[in-house]
């Protein structure tokens, strides 16, 4: 055939026959399957295990303190635990409702609804890092009033407060990886919007 | 009546078995690579059973097993191109390097200029042409998609003038080596 001679255009029913025309069958990936969905099922489990775990030793703390003998920095902990609890609890209710599962969504709304979990996702991650700063001044608070109330020595009081910052910077640390990963998969969902939009006009 | 009464199983089982040959048909759309289109029919798969017990039939079964077979399509491939870094529509251009009986033969060689010519289309139209040619009608398409038939009908007529040019061009690319 020479260079540029006229190549036929393929009709639409020769276009649909090439693409029925899968020789490879589809592969069996039941066991694979299973095991994913049964370890994506585990973890949600743990997940709900941990918060109730959590609550639960809440619980059996404040009624261990309230049956025992309460001092006078113990009611004030207490409080600004539940509080925390309270807080807690009601931002990830909030932050989680309306975008759990999307895979059957039509593709428009599953893509709104993956920026907007990737949103709520940057959310948590401001909100742990207020949180800590939150517990952190609290809890230097109360160290403080210790240390004014009983005399604790310089060793005590340091290996309590280098505690305390390694775990705020563990959480913090934590954050900040979470809020770039998250506000990268924010990015993609944009851009998978605006590819989604070329033909909008 | 028979879906209101079928395990979780059950019904993923059965949909396996009527969508499963369309479901990966569809990978190839998305990714050349066997390896990378077992993965995405893998991801696929996961979701379809995660998603079945929150199906709350406003749509056919079928529109619910291509949205979800889509939507994992898209983000596997949003995912690759995050991994390798490169731009956009470069991911799933490349074809299996390895040399397989299939190769050889004419109906493969079409199948797999067809499959490249699809690669190529921008997103929009492909995944409305990888639809149609799974014999959906346009209101399936928009149910699947989000978006309005109108708007269908002018993707596809777009996405069926790109596919016959791409194929063209491919069998003349083809005539002249």
């Amino acid at each position: 055939m020479r260079e540029n001679e006229p190549v036929a255009e393929p009709s639409w029913d020769q276009i649909a026959a090439a693409w029925q025309q899968e020789s490879a069958p589809a592969p069996d990936l039941h066991a694979a399957v299973h095991a994913r969905a049964r370890s994506n099922t585990i973890r949600l489990w743990l997940i709900v295990a941990s918060e109730l775990l959590l609550t639960s030793a809440l619980v059996a703390l404040t009624v261990w303190k309230l049956a025992s003998d309460l001092d006078a920095i113990t009611v004030p902990l207490l409080a600004w635990i539940w509080l925390a609890w309270a807080v807690t609890a009601g931002f990830a209710f909030r932050n989680r409702r309306g975008v759990w599962q999307t895979a059957g969504e039509a593709t428009l709304d599953y893509i709104r609804l993956g920026e907007e979990r990737a949103r709520r996702k940057v959310n948590t991650a401001r909100f742990t890092v207020g949180v800590v700063l939150a517990q952190a001044c609290a809890l230097a608070l109360l160290v403080g009033w210790r240390v004014s109330v009983q005399a604790l020595s310089i060793n005590d009081l340091a290996s309590r407060i280098l505690l305390l910052a390694l775990v705020c910077l563990a959480y913090v640390g934590w954050a900040i990886w979470f809020r770039r990963r998250a506000e990268t998969e924010h990015s993609h969902y944009r851009q998978l919007r605006d590819e989604l939009a070329l033909d909008d006009d | 009546m028979r879906k209101e009464t079928e395990s979780h199983d059950g019904r993923f089982e059965r949909i396996v078995a009527q969508f499963g040959k369309p479901i990966w048909r569809l990978t190839a759309g998305y990714q050349a690579q066997r390896a990378d289109r077992e993965d995405l029919y893998q991801e696929i798969l996961v979701a379809l059973w995660r998603a079945l017990p929150r199906f709350r039939g406003d749509c056919s079964e079928r529109t619910f097993v291509y949205r979800v077979a889509h939507n994992r399509g898209i983000t596997h491939r949003a995912r690759a191109r995050r991994r390798a870094g490169r731009s956009l529509g470069e991911i799933g251009h490349r074809p299996d390097p390895r040399p397989g009986p299939e190769a050889a033969a004419m109906a493969a060689d079409r199948r797999e200029r067809l499959m490249e010519a699809i690669r190529q289309l921008p997103l929009p139209r492909r995944q409305v042409v990888m639809l149609s040619l799974e014999d959906l009608r346009q209101r399936e398409i928009a149910d699947t998609l989000g978006i309005t038939e109108n708007n269908v009908a002018v993707r596809l007529a777009r996405a069926r003038s790109d596919l016959r040019r791409l194929l063209s061009h491919a069998e003349l690319s083809r005539a002249n080596a």
